[in-house]
């Protein structure tokens, strides 16, 4: 067992300490008890006997340091260390659209999987997961994942191995696609001084006709893809899309929101910058939307000014590569030095000690208990 | 939930479940009042009222009104007609708020039941239509005289609300200048203070014709000293410090047993309704009972 903050129970000895001398100085003298008939009682010599040596008081004293411990304890936090091995693996499992079958990840996981390693699961997010099956049922993204992610998840996850090895090895499953890449994975990767293993997975296919020109469909009746209704209609008078400028009287009945936007390209805005219209590529397919209403009793359709508009709308989405990165593959297993030794992590903060709320509870049970006692032992007049 | 007058000590509403136990109570007096004022009790003074009792010569300066003319007629005497009176009993309670009455700690103290019983032998009193008041000993602001007048129980219930049990103020005193106001007078005390002064100036009341009701109040904790207690210590002289252990326990015992037994006597002796209550032991409303159903020239110890 170790502590996450042993200086609690440091803090908790020194109270203890203090707590047991002031109980001894003050129980030196016998208490007396205002008592209406004393003289009643024989005028003997005194020969009361010391509190100290009273079992109720020691039994008091028991109680007030183990309560003062316990809580010390439940504060410094305690982890039952697992047995040490000699390597801890961190396993990033890649559950994102760009696998073209997660059975292949879970089990290529489920045969790297000893216990005390830790499993992550990401696609453009992270999440921990207890074990690979669990893979299957999480897995559902049709977007391209980010290894940033990962090995920041991974990152993390070698402070809750650290003490349960000397040595940490980072696996990543995955079909290492370029879509997966961006500017940080690089800075990332070095966060981890040491090596790492790439289990490849076949890559999905990649939808090519997602990419082909196409025709954008304009407005209808029907709300847009990744649109919300506006709140105030309005109208706006051009419209903006690769340089080619129509002009109309255009309603605008629908917005782009925040979440539609992240990560998505704008091929064409309004006069006033607004958004008009995004394309979304998740790595293997690309959506067009498009929130320009067209007027079909008019002649906007026909005027040159629109068929360049409409060209523009149409060019193919810029689309990311799904085929196997080499460099890529190169960059997360990094260079054959050493493993990452396990004191190149951090100690985590962020762990949880299920032993804690107990030590808490049993601490107010005590707390209950010496008022308990205490109440008991006072009911009759006042200590002077 | 019911509150109980054991529940708190604050608000008046707590003596709810008390005043309805003893409502319907009457308080008769022990003996007859010299006061005029006409109420339920029998009066030493002769009237005019319809209840008769006898014929008496006619003396100068009798109210020619009251001479019986047909008596007169057949006896060629002249004889006035002398009926029985009916008079209220003032009652002043005086109660002890020396610290011995702060024992022990908490709502079970001897100063908690005293209050208690002020109250309930105040609203017995009212219902009968006799003044009540109530006087703290040592303590001139927390006097409230005799009335008869609605919210007497009220007033009596805040103002020992706010009393605090202190010191050693003895107990005599208050019980003369009680006794200037009323024809009956009930001391609640330990009687661990003053005692001596306390049965003289009773003696004296007793004497004068008054109703005097000594209730004694005793701890069950002072009858049965709890085997932690080591070293014991007078609240009101704590020069008495002694030591509570086996032996000095059992001596203790029987000291304060016959003290008890020798303060009864001497009361009862005295011609005062005496009454030894102990917290704890009987509801409140009872021990009221006890007193209040008390029998003329007749007293109990318990």
């Amino acid at each position: 067992m170790t502590f996450l903050d042993p200086e609690f129970l440091l803090a908790a000895g020194a109270a203890s300490c203090a707590v047991i001398v002031l109980h001894f100085i003050v129980t030196r003298r016998p208490r007396s008890i205002a008592f209406p008939t004393a003289r009643f009682v024989p005028d003997a010599a005194i020969s009361a006997r010391a509190r100290m040596l009273q079992f109720s008081d020691l039994l008091l004293l028991v109680i007030r340091v183990l309560t003062i411990m316990l809580v010390g304890t439940a504060l410094a936090r305690p982890v039952v260390t697992p047995t040490r091995e000699k390597i801890a693996r961190v396993i990033a499992a890649d559950v994102s659209g760009a696998v073209a079958n997660v059975a292949e990840v879970r089990d290529s996981v489920r045969a790297l999987m000893r216990p005390g390693d830790a499993l992550i699961a990401f696609d453009t997010s992270a999440w921990s997961v207890g074990s690979a099956d669990s893979l299957v049922n999480r897995a559902g993204s049709d977007a391209s994942g980010s290894l940033s992610v990962g090995l920041l998840a991974a990152l993390r996850a070698g402070q809750r191995v650290r003490n349960g090895a000397d040595s940490v090895l980072l696996v990543v499953v995955s079909p290492v696609v370029g879509g997966e890449r961006d500017r940080a994975t690089a800075a990332i990767r070095e966060q981890w001084r040491g090596r790492a293993r790439l289990v490849r997975v076949r890559p999905a296919t990649l939808d090519s006709a997602a990419f082909q020109p196409s025709t954008p469909e304009f407005l209808g009746a029907a709300r847009p893809a990744f649109a919300l209704a506006r709140n105030r209609i309005d109208t706006i008078g051009a419209v903006v899309a690769g340089g080619n400028v129509l002009v109309g009287r255009f309603e605008r009945r629908w917005r782009f929101t925040v979440d539609s936007l992240r990560g998505a390209r704008v091929i064409a805005r309004w006069a006033d910058g607004d958004p008009a219209a995004i394309e979304r590529d998740s790595g293997l397919t690309c959506r067009k939307s498009v929130l320009i209403p067209l007027d079909s009793a008019g002649d906007m359709i026909l005027r040159p000014a629109f068929v360049k508009f409409h060209e523009s709308l149409s060019e193919p989405c810029q689309h990311v590569s799904s085929a196997p990165d080499t460099a890529l593959a190169a960059l997360v297993t990094g260079s054959a030095g050493n493993l990452a030794s396990a004191t190149d992590f951090p100690v985590a903060t962020d762990v949880t000690s299920p032993i804690s709320r107990w030590l808490i509870v049993l601490a107010i049970l005590l707390v209950i208990l010496e008022m308990v006692l205490r109440r008991a032992q006072s009911s009759v007049g006042g200590e002077r | 939930m019911r509150r109980t007058p054991h529940d708190d000590g604050s608000d008046k509403l707590m003596y709810g479940a008390l005043l309805d136990a003893v409502r319907g109570l009457r308080w008769r007096a022990r003996r007859a009042s010299r006061i005029a004022v006409p109420g339920i009790h029998p009066s030493r003074v002769r009237g005019s009222s319809a209840e008769f009792t006898e014929y008496r010569a006619y003396r100068q300066g009798d109210d020619l009104r009251r001479i019986d003319w047909k008596l007169f007629a057949r006896s060629d005497r002249a004889h006035v007609r002398i009926s029985e009176e009916r008079a209220v009993t003032p009652t002043y309670i005086v109660l002890d708020a020396s610290a011995s009455m702060a024992f022990p700690d908490g709502i079970d103290s001897k100063w908690t039941l005293a209050q208690q019983l002020a109250v309930a032998l105040v609203a017995v009193a009212h219902s009968s239509g006799d003044p009540a008041g109530v006087m703290v000993a040592g303590n001139s602001s927390a006097t409230i005289q005799p009335r008869t007048r609605r919210g007497i129980v009220a007033e009596v219930i805040r103002m020992l609300q706010q009393v605090k049990v202190a010191g050693d103020m003895p107990v005599a005193p208050s019980i003369a200048l009680a006794a200037r106001r009323a024809a009956r007078v009930v001391i609640v005390s330990d009687f661990l203070g003053d005692l001596e002064d306390i049965l003289r100036t009773a003696r004296e009341l007793i004497a004068s014709g008054r109703d005097v009701y000594a209730l004694h109040i005793i701890a069950k904790e002072e009858m049965d000293p709890p085997s932690t207690v080591s070293l014991v210590m007078d609240p009101e002289a704590e020069a008495i410090r002694r030591s509570l252990s086996g032996d000095t326990r059992k001596e203790y015992l029987r000291a304060f047993g016959g003290w008890r037994e020798a303060t009864s006597a001497r009361w009862l002796a005295s011609g005062v309704a005496y009454r030894a209550i102990v917290t704890g032991q009987e509801p409140v409303s009872h021990a009221v009972r006890r007193i209040v159903g008390d029998e003329p020239n007749v007293s109990r110890a318990v």
